[in-house]
């Protein structure tokens, strides 16, 4: 996504960190469904298999993008004046979509985070 | 001043031109002809008491369901009608009531809310309308003559498959409803549109009235979760009339797609139904709380987060269904983190209360704070069972009844009582009564308790659902006796509540006036009852409750200090707006009373009631007129005024034509293609699953028909880059490139048509002979299809092109068709690639 999109006040912007979540959730359902269907993934719990690393490199690189975005969200904010009371009514805008996405952002992040504990745990495929 | 009655609003348009003119454009028409009508308050109030209409439908038949389960062995109603009563309460309660009340209150408010005339589309509104009457008609005429339905509102196949309902059950459901998706759709395109971007001068993103962001996401949500079901609707009804066997067993197919298609709408839907809710208590609370909304932004962050983490819940449903494990723990993940943002929804609406100078506990607030309870109450059961082991436990048992019934009262009857109580004003100029709305109040919140609560016992102690009687000594009976017996009383209270609603303050209601609850938002900004054209001028507000922080705004905007504020043309318009910032950009013309509308409607109805019975030529005449009236429909669009400025006063002039990617209209075919698009890739994802779960079956290789394919794919990219031809012709000036283009896609189009069926007739791969030729056969018919309403386009712009219609300034209706060409093109060559290219490299 080029950094304009994020940068400027649009409402994609402010959506980029749900669509992580959305994208790494389906590549991780898919992976699992497809991995387990060719046998991939006879894995017990505990053990490592292509099915559960494909998963977890996954949830990698879905929270590294999110930790970039909240990053991005945090400059943003702070350059719309952080927590001072706003100056007029750009800032108050800026302001308004920094702290949208990086709260998004935040969620996001904790879902990806609920989705991948449990793969330490589960055998891949039963 | 602002008016406190109606009298001196009678007065002053005596002596103003522009109040006058006003008036007059936006009188419905009388009698008969009313119902021409397309404004959206006219068609609001229609909306809102067709869907109150189908609630007492579904709270009758819960009625015969307690009657009858009232005490054991009982033998009031057999078990097959039992099973058509229950699926028809459960699939009138979700789908005639409790997203179309929802909708209906959005479009009535909304545009008021915004400062904005209408909403973008009227006459689509006032086709989704009827086209939602006429299909809640058809889907409950069938219990008349008891044969609905009797599946369940999740209609599991094969039990609903040609094989165990042969009737005419399903079919009445299946076409019903997609019929009623078709009015879901037209309404979330309009609420998305008018929200982006008919907002008043001022209003930026970050002063949207809260409710506005919550029916945003609700309208992208009903985009991405309603093809899944659309699809899979098709896929049910093909497979009933033609024996294409998508989900037979037998043949490849597997009855869980039906699951899985069901549930990626069915999950989201009931964030569906409970997001709007939550608008409704979010714009009730701050009202009685006499505080902003605490925490705005933490607000839209639940609202919009919701609505995506609700997309990854559905597998939630089938636990049971022997997904892998690893699986399953992503849903059940999922469905823990949608519960952070409902969380932080209720601690706003707490915090809000208590920011507040006190509470004012009127009707509305009553049936708001009620909705909190049950709703959280609701949502710690759906903890419990959004827990794998838990659900293994209760799975199909009452727990499960009482649990949703809970989410769907605290979400979304209580504060559609709590709503209607609030906003009614704004229709009759009269406040409901207190003495009668706590009666209701009372009956309504205690009898819920009363029928619901046992039930999370009856449920522990092994009673399923969906059973039409019980044996006694189980332990069932007093909890089923009283359940019943809070039935009734939430029945004695919605009689209350309806008395009070159609008749008594009407009649005898204390007036409204002026803003009688104290509200912030706009719609409240005038004396009630409020005019059909919402507001006198369209203002420029600089807050969130632009009430509260601007004294004297609301005064101004009724002395038409503002934009818009007369229409010397006699023509109904608006102002469309930036979509961050919300600055003037277009005036829109926006269209009169017209019968088009509800001439489509009654023909769409009359195609899907005929094809139940597969009377497929009638069906085709139907085709005809819906055509037919769509084209009398579009044939005035793009009007170009000369000279192109509108003065929207102020000193200001606003161009009245636009052409580009911003219009509306551009936006709103956008949006359709969106919507169909997500249909198409639920279509993909159903091949995928067949062929992750059929491992022992390979889906078969189409021999022979590649050369075909190829053709196929070459003509289709040939005609789109006709079209770009036609339409670079046309910015040129160049008529001639224009008709020789359009004719040349045309003709490319339909060569592409007939190659690509015989791609695969060449292959001898028939539809009824396995799952997979069935979905190969979908991807060609879905092209066709929309091959067809492509070709009905091209050939309606060579009739605007003869016309004059089509010019260099005058090129929006090209753009829009030529978006859904392209779209078109994308689909043939996706889908060849599918059919052709797929099974060879697997
Ligand atoms: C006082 C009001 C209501 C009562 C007494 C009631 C009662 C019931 C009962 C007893 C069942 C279970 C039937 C069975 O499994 O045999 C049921 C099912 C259901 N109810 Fe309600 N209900 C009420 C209101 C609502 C509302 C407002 C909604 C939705 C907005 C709703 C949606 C459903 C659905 C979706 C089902 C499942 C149907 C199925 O299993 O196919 N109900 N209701
Ligand atoms: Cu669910």
């Amino acid at each position: 996504m080029p950094m304009n999109v994020i940068d400027r006040d649009s409402l994609i912007g402010m959506v980029a960190g749900p669509l992580v979540w959305t994208a790494h959730f389906l590549v991780a359902y898919i992976l699992v469904a497809v991995g387990c269907a060719f046998g991939f993934g006879t894995s017990g719990p505990g053990e490592w298999g292509a099915v559960r690393t494909a998963v977890i490199i996954a949830s990698g690189i879905a929270l590294a993008i999110i930790a970039v975005l909240i990053l991005l969200a945090w400059r943003r904010w702070t350059q719309s004046g952080g927590s001072e009371t706003p100056q007029n009514e750009r800032q108050a805008r800026h302001r308004f979509m920094a702290v949208g996405s990086l709260l998004l952002c935040f969620l996001s992040g904790v879902a990806v985070v609920y989705v991948t504990v449990p793969l330490f745990f589960l055998a891949a495929c039963q | 001043m602002t008016f406190t009655s109606t009298r001196q609003l009678e007065e002053a348009a005596r002596h103003d031109a522009g109040l006058w003119q006003l008036r007059e454009i936006w009188a419905p028409p009388k009698g008969l002809r009313r119902f021409k009508e397309i404004n959206n308050t006219v068609i609001g109030e229609l909306y809102v008491l067709t869907a109150i209409f189908f609630l007492l439908v579904g709270g009758l038949l819960a009625m015969l369901i307690r009657a009858q389960l009232a005490l054991p062995e009982n033998d009031l109603l057999s078990a097959d009608w039992y099973n058509q009563i229950f699926t028809m309460h459960g699939t009138t309660m979700m789908f005639l009531f409790a997203v179309p009340i929802m909708e209906a209150v959005a479009i009535y408010v909304l545009p008021q809310m915004l400062g904005a005339r209408d909403l973008p589309f009227p006459r689509i509104s006032a086709y989704g309308y009827w086209a939602y009457l006429l299909g809640g008609l058809m889907a409950l005429g069938s219990l008349l003559f008891k044969i609905a339905p009797a599946g369940g509102w999740f209609m599991y196949v094969p039990l609903t498959g040609p094989e165990y309902s042969p009737g005419y059950g399903p079919d009445f459901w299946l076409l019903g409803i997609g019929f009623i998706e078709v009015s879901a759709v037209a309404a979330s395109i309009e609420l998305i549109i008018g929200i982006l971007k008919f907002r008043p001068p001022g209003m930026s993103l970050d002063r949207m009235p809260i409710f506005a962001w919550y029916m945003l996401v609700f309208g992208f949500m009903i985009m991405f979760g309603f093809p899944p079901l659309v699809l899979g609707d098709i896929l049910l009804e093909v497979e009933r009339a033609f024996h294409w066997p998508f989900y037979d067993a037998g043949k490849g197919g597997d009855p869980l797609l039906w699951q899985h298609l069901f549930w990626l709408f069915g999950h989201p839907e009931v964030y569906i139904i409970f997001l709007p809710g939550a608008a409704m208590l979010s714009t009730i609370i701050p009202t009685f709380a006499r505080a902003p909304l605490a925490g705005y932004v933490w607000i839209v962050l639940a609202a919009v987060g919701t609505g995506f983490l609700s997309f990854g819940l559905w597998v939630h449903h089938m636990y049971t269904t022997g997904i892998p494990m690893m699986s399953l723990s992503f849903f059940s993940a999922a469905s823990l983190a949608v519960a952070i943002p409902s969380g932080i929804q209720v601690f706003a609406w707490i915090a809000t209360i208590w920011s507040g100078p006190g509470v004012l506990l009127k009707v509305p607030m009553l049936y708001a704070l009620g909705a909190i309870f049950i709703f959280v109450a609701g949502g710690l059961t759906g903890v419990m069972v959004a827990l794998v082991p838990v659900d293994f436990q209760v799975h199909d048992t009452y727990f499960v009844v009482a649990h949703f019934h809970y989410v769907l009262f605290g979400g979304a009857v209580m504060p559609v009582l709590a709503a209607l109580h609030y906003w009614m004003p704004l229709a009759t100029g009269k406040l409901m009564s207190e003495t009668l709305g706590r009666l209701s109040f009372a009956l309504i919140f205690v009898g819920f308790n009363v029928a619901f609560f046992p039930m999370h016992i009856t449920g522990l102690r092994g009673m399923p659902r969906r059973v039409y009687t019980y044996p006694a000594d189980l332990g069932w009976d007093w909890l089923n006796l009283v359940s019943s017996v809070g039935a009734y009383m939430v029945a004695a209270g919605m009689a209350v509540f309806l008395w009070d609603w159609l008749y008594w303050h009407r009649k005898h209601g204390r007036d409204a006036g002026y803003n009688p609850w104290n509200a912030g938002t706009l719609e409240w900004h005038t004396v009630t009852p409020s005019s059909a054209f919402s507001l006198r001028s369209v203002p420029i507000v600089s807050s969130t409750y632009p009430l509260w922080d601007e004294p004297g705004l609301a005064d101004r905007i009724d002395r038409g200090e503002f934009y818009l504020a007369d229409s010397p043309d006699m023509r109904r318009k608006t102002l469309r707006t930036g979509t961050v910032m919300g600055e003037p950009r277009e005036v829109i013309l926006l269209p009169h009373p017209s019968w088009t509308p509800l001439v489509a409607a009654v023909g769409t109805a009359s195609f899907f009631g005929l094809a139940i019975f597969k009377l497929w030529w009638l069906c085709a005449a139907a085709a005809l007129v819906v055509i037919a009236a769509g084209v009398v429909w579009m044939w005035d669009t793009e009007p170009l005024p000369e000279p192109n400025r509108y003065d929207i006063g102020r000193g200001e002039t606003c161009p009245m034509h636009v052409n580009g990617t911003e219009t509306h209209g551009f936006w709103g075919m956008a949006l359709l293609v969106l919507f169909d698009l997500a249909a198409f890739v639920s279509l993909i994802f159903s091949l995928l699953f067949l062929w992750t779960v059929n491992r022992d079956l390979s889906p078969p290789v189409p021999e022979g028909g590649l050369g075909w394919a190829s053709a196929a794919a070459g003509l289709v990219l040939v005609s789109s880059l006709a079209f770009r031809l036609a339409s670079f012709g046309n910015r040129r000036g160049l008529f001639i490139a224009l008709v020789v283009g359009l004719i040349l896609a045309l003709l490319a189009m339909i060569a592409g048509a007939g190659a690509m069926l015989q791609s695969l007739l060449v292959t001898g791969l028939l539809p009824t002979q396995s799952a997979f030729a069935a979905v190969y056969w979908m991807f060609v018919a879905w092209t066709g299809f929309h091959m067809a309403i492509s070709t009905i386009f091209v050939l309606y712009m060579l009739a605007r092109a003869a016309a004059g219609k089509v010019t260099p300034d005058r090129r929006q209706s090209l753009m829009n068709v030529e978006l859904f060409w392209h779209y078109t093109t994308g689909v043939a060559v996706a889908s060849l690639v599918i059919v052709h290219l797929w099974p060879r490299v697997i």
